[in-house]
């Protein structure tokens, strides 16, 4: 049985009387990449600084390596790689001042791993974090993860901030690194385009609750988008027990659902609708978390 | 691991220490040129006795000196908390592979150690300057009347630090508002004074805001808003 390295029980947590959710239960197994997915405000960022210890939910327990996030040890926090949202690091330091800092706390560091990336994307040592683009600092505190060598990496929305092709590097890099040492990473995005090509395990959040905990690829498999157009254009198609999302133009409808092509159809036909250009359409995981969650 | 946190907290300070250090030498360095030409018009002695009855010239020396150690404690306290509490960068910090409260206290003792090296510089060349013009005993006593003012340095770099970790702001307001009045408790009078009786209530009142650290940051690690 695969080894659980983060275990989260029955979280609940409100910030006053706003739920934000109730009884979360989720767990990350060893090497496994884990993307946390949600509209904004759902508890994503609520969720990492419980991960994290920055925040104590107002009932259930986060695990780490077996213990409560709320009192991780030192030894187990040196197992944890954490990337703060918009790559937040010390400004005041320059590229060689925070590798000599970090130096000092982690026992297997690395230093070839981050000067090589510096020097890759031309970043002189006595360049200051401060006076560095989002990318760039992107880079420094990917060198600086890559230097610690952590076993699990928690990272709050990595993509903020950065280009698409600062993005398409970090997570090439993150996944190359992941895969090569059997890492373990929970992370945030709000750009899910860039989970996909990531995480293996998927956690979409909705507001108060959960939609969706698993296989990334097997979702993508199972999550269906149909559209076809109908000569009426009054129809709501989400209250049917097949379906799980849908949205109209006009007397152009599509549906997300978990049922077959032939289910949908057969829905249809009972229902006595005449529906035309009935066609199956290929979703990126943003589609289908679009699909799962609706666009607002 | 220490040496290392403290790395950091020297790369935050040594310039704002370096600032305030000098200002502190210049103004040292003008009391003394002041003082000079004085002895060198009325003579030691006389002087000695101006200064023991409290003529409005010692009294200008002191409000130039008075508070230099509050700014002292003001510009280690700022410059090593404030970049901790923009964009949460204690984050980082709490995230070393260390006990949240030995790292808290080590941050502490550098600052703590940095106003006393501070002093030392600032308030050695005082004692030395005054040794060259005057009695020991005179000296000894100008510095344990100077003893009140350096424990507000003391209790306002505590007071700055328990501050930047509480999470609330309007809670950071309300320990500011009790930050200005205990600190103000240090800094009344401006004359000679036989300070030493109090020294050791001053001591403790500069002293409890350190351990108010813990409740501050113990409520950030929460996750208060």
């Amino acid at each position: 049985m695969e080894e659980n390295v983060i275990e989260c029980k029955n979280l609940t947590h409100y910030y006053g009387t706003r739920l934000i959710y109730e009884n979360l239960n989720f767990s990350v197994k060893k090497g496994h990449i884990m993307g946390l997915l949600g509209k904004n405000g759902c508890g994503k960022t609520t969720t990492i600084n419980i991960l994290n210890g920055f925040l104590q939910p107002r009932s259930g327990e986060c695990l780490i390596y077996g213990e409560s996030t709320q009192n991780l040890s030192p030894d187990t926090k040196r197992r944890l790689g954490y990337l703060i949202e918009g790559h937040i690091q010390y400004s005041f330091m320059n590229i060689y001042q925070i590798e000599k800092f970090y130096s000092g706390f982690y026992e297997n560091w690395n230093r070839e791993a981050y000067f090589e990336l510096m020097k890759r994307m031309k970043i002189l040592p006595t360049q200051k974090v401060s006076s560095m683009s989002c990318g760039q600092r992107a880079q420094v505190a990917l060198g600086l993860i890559l230097a610690q060598d952590p076993d699990l990496l928690i990272l709050d929305d990595f993509s903020l901030g950065l280009d698409p092709g600062y993005r398409r590097l970090f997570v090439d890099h993150m996944r190359e690194y992941a895969k090569a040492g059997n890492k373990t990473v929970f992370l945030t995005s709000h750009i899910i385009q860039d989970m996909e090509r990531l995480i293996d395990d998927v956690l979409i959040m909705d507001y108060n609750r959960v939609l969706l905990r698993g296989s990334a690829s097997e979702f993508m498999e199972k999550f269906k988008q149909f559209t076809f157009d109908l000569d009426k254009d009054d129809l709501d198609f989400k209250t049917e027990a097949l379906i799980v999302e849908a949205d109209r133009i006009k007397n152009h409808y599509e549906i997300y659902t978990y049922a077959s092509r032939e289910e949908v159809e057969a829905m249809l036909q009972a229902k006595g609708l005449a529906y035309r250009n009935f066609t199956p359409v290929k979703m990126t995981l943003e589609d289908a978390f679009i699909g799962l969650t609706g666009k607002y | 691991m220490i040496l290392h946190l403290f790395y950091k907290e020297w790369l935050k300070t040594r310039w704002f220490l370096f600032f305030v250090v000098l200002l502190g030498l210049a103004i040292v360095t003008y009391i003394f040129l002041d003082v000079d030409n004085n002895v060198r018009m009325k003579g030691s002695f006389n002087y000695l006795m101006n200064v023991f009855y409290g003529i409005p010239q010692a009294n200008y020396y002191h409000s130039l000196i008075k508070y230099v150690p509050l700014l002292m404690g003001v510009c280690v306290g700022l410059s090593q908390y404030v970049p901790e509490v923009i964009d949460k960068r204690i984050k980082l910090t709490l995230h070393l592979p260390m006990h949240n409260t030995v790292t808290l206290y080590m941050m502490l003792c550098f600052g703590f150690l940095m106003l006393l090296a501070s002093y030392a510089v600032v308030f050695g060349t005082f004692f030395y300057l005054n040794n060259l013009y005057f009695p020991f005993e005179e000296s000894w006593a100008v510095l344990t009347s100077l003893m009140p003012w350096l424990l507000g340095g003391v209790a306002v770099y505590f007071m700055i630090a328990m501050i930047s970790m509480e999470p609330n702001l309007f809670y950071q307001f309300l320990y500011g508002i009790v930050a200005f009045f205990l600190v103000k408790q240090f800094y009344i009078g401006m004359e000679h004074a036989d300070t030493r009786h109090i020294i050791p209530a001053l001591a403790i009142m500069a002293f409890v805001p350190c351990t108010a650290l813990l409740y501050t940051s113990y409520r950030f690690i929460k996750g208060e808003r």
